[in-house]
């Protein structure tokens, strides 16, 4: 069942512990990402989208033309060093641009923060292998 | 600041796969050793730890990739050299393409560790 934290948004919580580790769906909002599933950096365009922009992989113009029709998501950082990884997803229904959805959850963060907490746990009291 | 390996990087030894890169009007075609999405890394007996704006890859198939490369380090080890290289796309396609090749590695990688 669909437990909206945030009305006009669409979240999907993953964990990885780093190096070559997937980053498992701890909770999701939306088809694309299902719980307890196990997805590459390669499956959730949003977090390949930060990784180009931190490594440097496109120069700017070709990443715009890249992610052109996919505009209204984007990957948040919760955590990231060598053995824990913690990235969110969101996408919004209504059409808003990259920039403007930045601005919409620039002072969510923490409760979308405190909701990731609260999702792990519950996902680790079900899966104890993670 | 510690440095960590960010993205997944794959052995590609078995797969014979060739960089060819000119210096100085010169073609050296060298083995790859491995690749990740953003980079790649090489032994040679020539030193080839230079940038450059367009090298040649050859991975899984025929159709090669081109990239820009910079080199990120080097070491020495008798007489060979070992070069790391920072990988930059030139266009959206060879892009795409280079993620369906780490895509199908990583689950090459993860099928023989079962």
């Amino acid at each position: 069942m669909k437990k909206v934290i945030l009305e006009q948004f669409e979240l999907s919580f993953f964990f990885s512990r780093g190096g070559q580790s997937p980053y498992t769906c701890i909770y999701s909002e939306t088809e694309d990402y299902k719980l307890s599933i196990d997805y590459l950096v390669y499956d959730i365009p949003e977090l390949l989208r930060l990784m180009i922009i931190k490594k440097e992989l496109m120069n700017d113009d070709l990443v715009n033309y890249y992610y052109k029709n996919s505009n209204n998501s984007l990957c948040l950082v919760l955590e990231w060093n060598e053995l824990v990884r913690k990235v969110v997803r969101i996408s919004s229904s209504k059409e808003l641009d990259i920039i403007d959805l930045q601005e919409q959850i620039a002072d969510k963060k923490e409760l979308i923060s405190g909701f990731f907490k609260k999702s792990y746990f519950k996902h680790q009291e079900k899966h104890e292998t993670i | 600041m510690k440095q960590f390996r960010e993205l997944p990087r794959y052995d590609v030894t078995h797969l014979r796969g060739l960089l060819t890169i000119i210096k100085n009007k010169q073609k050296f075609t060298i083995p790859i050793r491995n690749v990740s999405l953003g980079g790649m890394q090489i032994i040679s007996e020539d030193d080839l730890s230079f940038d450059s704006d367009d090298v040649e890859v050859q991975l899984i198939d025929k159709k090669s990739f081109h990239f820009k490369i910079t080199n990120v380090w080097k070491y020495r080890s008798d007489s060979r050299f070992q070069a790391g290289y920072k990988i930059k796309f030139k266009d959206v396609r060879s892009f795409q393409r280079w993620v369906q090749v780490m895509k199908a590695l990583h689950l090459h990688k993860s099928k023989k560790k079962i």
